[in-house]
């Protein structure tokens, strides 16, 4: 006989009465909902505090392989960390240096209050939101969300605004932006620095891109670029050609004013 | 032949004066960057006004206008001026959605009026529309709801 034919041929006894107001008091018993209540808060706001509490200044943060954390930025802003992220807050400013992972930064501060440090370039917020990733070897990548962020390492600086991205490479700073609407060709060529395909593939929107490789090429690649930007974008009144060409710092940020319209 | 030609020159001088009027031109927060002035809140917009001949003279107002959480909204526009003639538009509404700027600007006597959408990035530029005077509320809902689509 098996099992089940066993179970089968055993008799049907009725339960006790009593078993069954026992049940039901169970049931009605409000404290064991209270109880569970009680737990489940408490859990979850560990969980919350955890996510979410001040974190040490000065001490190095860590995510773990799947966790995530948002730290405050006093009262201007906060930054998520994702996965596998380590970075340090400086105890006496709003300064943050990230070692390794990805941030996701929403500010709202006057510009060049909040600075995040990274192997490759030193990231300065000018009022916006973005993503920031660096890898194990110093190499790097933001994504602006809104407004604008400025990228600076010795005399490199790139200026990344909402749309745009920007490589960083380790010991060699900031590359040049580009934005994000840009072909896959044009970002190719924009990350291996090929002046001829930039040349050829940028739209009117694209100076961003060729007013930074003007400050990047060899003095005798600078009249082509300065010559492909006036295509797109006519010469302000008050920028020299000649001025232009010798990167005299007044007249590129006159510039850089004027085409940032088209931007 | 000289008086066909003066008489081309002519119409060609006033149609180029007739497209330097005075105007507004939007870009992107970038636009509206000054070294040295301090701007608190998130920029969302940068407003210039063109063919002004004294800058410093013009001035902006607005609202912006938008539906936040099913109610339509009508807010009034903050701005600073960045630079004679240019503004950042500082962004006081829910983010993440569209918002339609509605702005008249004044140079001495000259005034103009438009309407621009805005998203995350700064204005959508081919939805901005030029008015003659500050807009009705019917054209405001017209580009509101052309906006949203």
């Amino acid at each position: 006989m098996t099992p089940e034919q066993q179970l089968r041929a055993l008799p049907v006894v009725k339960a006790p009465d009593h078993i069954w107001y026992a049940i039901q008091a169970q049931q009605r018993n409000p404290w064991h909902w209270a109880r569970a209540a009680a737990v489940f808060l408490a859990l979850g706001g560990s969980a919350l505090w955890l996510a979410s509490r001040p974190a040490p200044s000065g001490q190095w943060i860590e995510t773990g392989l799947t966790a995530t954390r948002t730290i405050p930025i006093g009262s201007i802003g906060h930054v998520e960390l994702a996965p596998q992220t380590r970075l340090r807050i400086d105890p006496n400013s709003y300064r943050m240096t990230l070692a390794r992972g990805e941030i996701h930064a929403t500010v709202v501060a006057p510009p060049r209050l909040f600075v995040i440090d990274t192997p490759s370039t030193t990231v300065v917020d000018l009022g916006c939101e973005y993503i920031l990733r660096t890898d194990d070897d110093g190499n790097g990548f933001i994504k602006v969300i809104k407004g604008w962020v400025s990228l600076e390492w010795g005399d490199y600086i790139s200026l990344v605004p909402a749309g745009a991205s920007c490589s960083t490479r380790a010991k060699q700073g900031p590359g040049i932006p580009y934005f994000h609407d840009v072909s896959d060709s044009f970002r190719e060529a924009v990350e291996r620095m090929d002046t001829s395909a930039i040349l050829s593939g940028a739209r009117a929107r694209d100076t961003l891109t060729l007013w930074h490789l003007l400050q990047r090429v060899p003095a005798a690649e600078r009249p082509r670029v300065f010559d492909k930007i006036t295509k797109l974008a006519p010469l302000p009144a008050m920028v020299s050609r000649e001025r232009a060409l010798q990167l005299e710092p007044e007249t590129l940020r006159l510039w850089r004013e004027e085409l940032a319209w088209t931007w | 032949m000289d008086l066909v030609k003066t008489l081309l020159f002519s119409a060609l001088a006033a149609s180029v004066c007739h497209g330097a009027d005075f105007s507004l031109t939007f870009g992107p927060p970038v636009a509206a960057y000054a070294e040295g002035v301090v701007v608190k809140k998130g920029v969302t917009a940068a407003v210039r006004a063109d063919h002004c001949a004294a800058p410093h003279t013009a001035a902006i107002s607005g609202t912006a206008e938008g539906i936040d959480k099913g109610t339509r909204k009508s807010l009034p526009l903050v701005s600073v001026e960045t630079r004679p003639g240019v503004f950042a538009i500082l962004a006081n509404w829910p983010a993440n959605q569209k918002w339609l700027l509605v702005i008249t600007a004044t140079c001495g006597a000259a005034s103009t009026s438009a309407t621009v959408g805005t998203d995350n990035e700064g204005p959508i530029r081919e939805t901005a529309k030029t008015y003659a005077k500050k807009p009705t509320a019917t054209e405001v809902e017209a580009d509101l709801k052309a906006l949203s689509k």
